[in-house]
């Protein structure tokens, strides 16, 4: 028996198996060599393990071409098309409100497939002359350095730098039919200065399938997620109405990370896009923090955090995360480690498929609501926001199996279940506090006692034009009646609309007791969640129970006072006095004047 | 005096009287149904107004005159059992919950998963707890398990399970044949909230069990349960359509749902044969093993290999059968084709030494 030819074989097939991304393979192979000793045998069984390993590239081959048919499908209907997908520049804006703003010049860049200005090309025929068409980089190096210095450090430029990117770009290669030896500009921006265009998430998946069909996913669990983030912004009335009051580039903060439909580099910076910095924790921290989410900072501050601060530079960012071992390469774990860890029980380019309490915004069935919660959605059709969130499904349930798998790396598996139970009881927990505070203010609403009252104040975001726009079907028979009636001058409350207190600046809209509410809601429970969720315990306690505590004080006083006023003005009223005030000083007065008539009469007789 | 002390008692007892008939004839629970039904006595007269079709007319108007003069009467469902007589425990179990909770449409929203759920035949406290013949809140939400959080924090230990599986029995002698389902008839695969286990997955029990049962892993590893593999390519699962797929999904697959058609894992794993996972995994996870041991003994799989294991299971699949030549592996293990192989026997000779 020759050593090398087995061996030959071996790593001949453990390269195949890497090439598929198949480590089961190696398990395959060891089995078969201990199935037949006999060299005979054991060729036959390579064999054999090299027709399965073909075979098996052909059913993943295939599974890729579905994939490439699917792929390019991030709005899948007409009506999601003509809202985001169809090219309209900068005249109109994107989503149902498309016509009632029109976005700023920068926004080409957040959201090229859809507002993307092409520069004027006339200079670029005088550039031709000193230029050939293929040498973009020569310019370029010298107009932006830094874009082209990066790119030449990427993967992009350099395909085959080592043995597992040789094999991925293999496969590419094959399913393009054409070799590469890098992947330049005018693979992403086009060929020529007349055809230049910004890359979107399509693009990049016409050679990263895998990835770009997992991340595209995501939208089989609904929102949140990261495909429909562009939806998620612009489809609020808040954000067409803040430019109908000429503010509305005061939403950059939103348009910046909400551009992440289109833009792998939100988390792959360009033009490097490696694939080892999307799977460190930096790279969801510039979005993922602050009032409404505050991921960054309660990993950051936890246990984790600070071990991947102190040790994370040592860790290898290159090994895709299937092949970590917990404890080894990672002393704790990243963002990518529990949350790509996916439904399936395979890691994937799929990072909301465990998602349970989504945020934590949407209210939960399994409790007892005294306030309108217990109405929620309140007839609303607009998914997500038109079911409660079920913590008990079956669905829900399989997902906190595979949380607790992911706990188990380097817990216990009670540990883990008692951890995920504990987050779900101080969940529940907040929402009794949230349906207090909702009961208390929808008390003063009843009463009449909302100051400035609805009538006196600027309408709802879009009030004036949301119902006829989405309809009775969509809006549901209440709110749209409601919306219908009062021209948009009504009070709007609790999830999921109410959130408009914490992005509108209306005149008296929203009034304190409500701008409260919204905080305790949408960011004090936030803090709560995330402290809890990802172990950090000050930030649970001081920026989120004690917040909503401090709130919920705060909103109950507030109603105290304003059914005091409102009582106070009913007194008033009542009793006529702001009325009587004329008749009683001319009484008064006539009684004053009889008096001193009388004594002057009076002094007149006496005198005489 | 005495004639004063007559006086006084008299008003007395007419008092009392009178305050124990009107709790008869306004018991707290009409209100409840009043509210109802001139919630839906609003609801339809809103209807009529909308609609124009005649018979959906007259059909409204016999529900407002039904409406308009309610009936009002304790709902209560009896729940009976042969086995509750033959155990001698004393009367029905009665569930008057919906005497109060008559709202139906409000109860399938609230349990929309068990929606094929027979209420009717169940009842509530079954799941719930809860006292079901008392008619006062106070006394009939007595330890009731209002959600799902709380029926889960029921579950201490397989004792508690079993005895949900024993009331379920014993609530529908008919669906439970004792010769062909031995323990707690067709209702092993339901937990503790009453709605059908979850499929965890099998590589959560391999966790454990590829150490803690290493032998049974491996026998099941060398064994053909891997069989959708070979399903995937043949070619009539890759021609056939999604209808005539779910053939083969129901014996190659774990936790296949032929309602929904869908199923939780391709292959023939753990949960195939143990059941669904999720009170293993429960009871293994917050460390009671032997409670989860409890109920695998339970759930014996020995009745349920010839769910899959019966003779002419292939017959939907003729085509394939003219065109497989003798010697074809499709039938044959891996195993029984390196016999083939080595020692040049036929293949059917080869199964057989097997």
């Amino acid at each position: 028996m020759k050593p090398s030819r087995p061996l030959g074989a071996l790593s001949a097939l453990l390269l195949l198996s890497l090439l598929l991304g198949l480590p089961g393979g190696i398990l395959a192979v060891a089995e078969e060599q201990q199935a037949a000793p006999q060299p005979q045998a054991q060729e036959q069984a390579q064999e054999q393990a090299q027709e399965q390993a073909q075979e098996q590239a052909q059913v993943q081959e295939q599974a890729q071409e579905q994939g490439q048919e699917k792929l390019g499908v991030l709005y899948d209907n007409d009506t999601l098309k003509t809202w985001y997908e169809e090219h309209v520049g900068l005249e109109k804006g994107s989503g149902p409100w498309m016509d009632l703003y029109k976005p700023p010049a920068m926004h080409m860049y957040w959201y090229p497939t859809r507002h993307y200005v092409r520069p004027d090309g006339t200079y670029y025929d005088q550039l031709l002359e000193k230029y050939k068409a293929d040498e973009c980089v020569k310019c370029h190096e010298e107009v932006n350095p830094g874009l082209v210095n990066d790119w030449r450090g990427s993967t992009h430029a350099h395909p085959k730098k080592n043995d597992y990117f040789t094999a991925k770009t293999k496969d590419i290669e094959r399913r393009l039919g054409e070799e590469l030896k890098e992947v330049d500009c005018s693979w992403c921006h086009g060929k020529d200065h007349k055809e230049l265009h910004m890359p979107s998430s399509v693009h990049c998946g016409k050679c990263n399938v895998k990835e770009v069909n997992e991340w595209l996913s995501e939208k089989e669990y609904g929102r949140p997620n990261h495909p429909q983030t562009t939806e998620a912004n612009v489809i609020v009335p808040w954000y067409p109405e803040l430019y109908r009051m000429g503010i509305g580039q005061m939403q950059f903060g939103c348009d910046y990370c909400h551009a992440a439909s289109e833009k792998c580099d939100i988390c792959h910076t360009r033009h490097a896009f490696r694939a080892s910095e999307g799977r460190r924790p930096e790279a969801c921290m510039s979005c993922h923090m602050g009032y409404d989410h505050p991921d960054a900072e309660s990993y950051r501050e936890s246990k984790m955090g600070y071990i991947y601060e102190m040790q994370g530079d040592e860790w290898d960012f290159e090994k895709p995360l299937s092949e970590v071992v917990p404890g080894k390469d990672y002393r704790t774990p990243t963002c990518q480690f529990c949350h790509m860890y996916s439904i399936d029980g395979e890691y994937s380019h799929n990072t909301v498929s465990k998602g349970i309490w989504r945020m934590g915004t949407i209210p939960p069935k399994g409790m007892k609501f005294k306030s309108s919660l217990k109405d929620y959605p309140y007839g609303v059709k607009l998914p997500p926001f038109d079911h409660k969130i079920d913590i008990y499904s079956p669905e829900s349930k399989k997902k906190r199996e595979r949380w607790i798998e992911v706990c188990t790396n380097c817990h216990s598996p009670r540990w883990g279940r008692l951890y995920l139970e504990n987050l779900d009881d101080v969940m529940f927990q907040v929402w009794s506090l949230q349906d207090r505070a909702q009961k208390v203010i929808e008390d003063v609403i009843a009463a009449g006692a909302l100051d400035p009252n609805p009538e006196d104040r600027d309408i709802f975001p879009l009030g004036d034009v949301v119902a006829d726009a989405l309809g009775p079907g969509l809006l549901g028979e209440p709110i749209y009646n409601a919306f219908k009636q009062t021209g948009g001058k009504l009070p709007v409350l609790g999830p999921i609309l109410g959130v408009y207190g914490v992005f509108y600046p209306g005149k008296y809209n929203p009034s304190q007791i409500e701008r409260w509410y919204a905080d305790m809601w949408f960011g004090d429970k936030a803090f709560l969640y995330k402290g809890t969720a990802h172990v950090q315990q000050d930030i649970s306690w001081w920026y989120g129970s004690s917040k909503v505590f401090e709130k919920l004080s705060y909103i109950e006083s507030e109603s105290r006072k304003l059914m005091r006023a409102k009582d106070t003005d009913r007194l008033l009223k009542e009793k006529g006095r702001y009325k009587s005030i004329p008749s009683l000083a001319l009484i008064f007065g006539g009684i004053v004047g009889l008096v001193f008539g009388a004594g002057f009469v009076m002094m007149r007789k006496r005198q005489q | 005096m005495k004639r004063k002390l007559f006086l006084l008692f008299s008003i007395l007892f007419l008092w009392s009287s009178y305050l124990w008939l009107e709790e008869e004839v306004n018991p707290a629970w009409m209100e409840y149904q009043r509210v109802y039904y001139a919630q839906q006595l609003e609801l339809t007269k809103k209807q009529l107004q909308a609609t124009t079709d005649e018979k959906e007319k007259s059909k409204l108007e016999e529900e407002i005159a039904r409406f308009s003069n309610p009936k009002f009467e304790i709902k209560q469902i009896l729940l009976k059992g042969t086995a509750t007589w033959a155990q001698q425990k004393n009367g029905d179990k009665v569930d008057r919950c919906m005497t109060c909770h008559i709202d139906e449409r409000e109860l399938n929203v609230s349990h929309v998963i068990v929606k094929e759920f027979p209420f009717d035949v169940y009842g509530c406290t079954v799941c719930h707890k809860g006292e079901g013949r008392a008619l006062t809140e106070e006394i009939a939400h007595r330890g009731m398990l209002p959600y799902r959080r709380q029926m889960q924090k029921r579950l201490t230990g397989a004792d508690e399970i079993f005895a949900l599986w024993l009331e379920f029995t014993e609530l529908s002698p008919e669906e439970t044949d004792p010769n062909l389902n031995p323990v707690w008839g067709n209702f092993r695969h339901l937990t503790v909230t009453g709605e059908h286990a979850i499929f965890t997955g099998s590589k959560k029990c391999l966790h454990c069990h590829a150490g803690l049962t290493a032998p049974h892993v491996e026998r099941w590893r060398r064994t053909k349960f891997t069989s959708f593999d070979r399903v995937k390519r043949a070619a009539d699962f890759v021609e056939g359509d999604e209808e005539y797929r779910k053939k083969c999904y129901k014996c190659h697959t774990t936790g296949y749902n032929p309602k929904t058609g869908k199923y939780s894992e391709s292959g023939v794993t753990c949960e195939g044969c143990h059941g669904p996972g999720e009170l293993y995994s429960y009871f293994m996870d917050i460390g009671k093993a032997l409670e989860g041991q409890k109920i695998a003994r339970v759930n014996s799989p020995y009745n349920v290999c010839f769910d899959c294991h019966i003779s002419r299971r292939h017959e939907m699949r003729p085509e394939y059968y003219s065109e497989r030549d003798a010697s074809g592996d499709w039938w044959f293990t891996k195993y029984s084709k390196l016999l083939t192989e080595s020692e040049n026997i036929s293949a059917s000779e080869a199964w057989l030494r097997k």
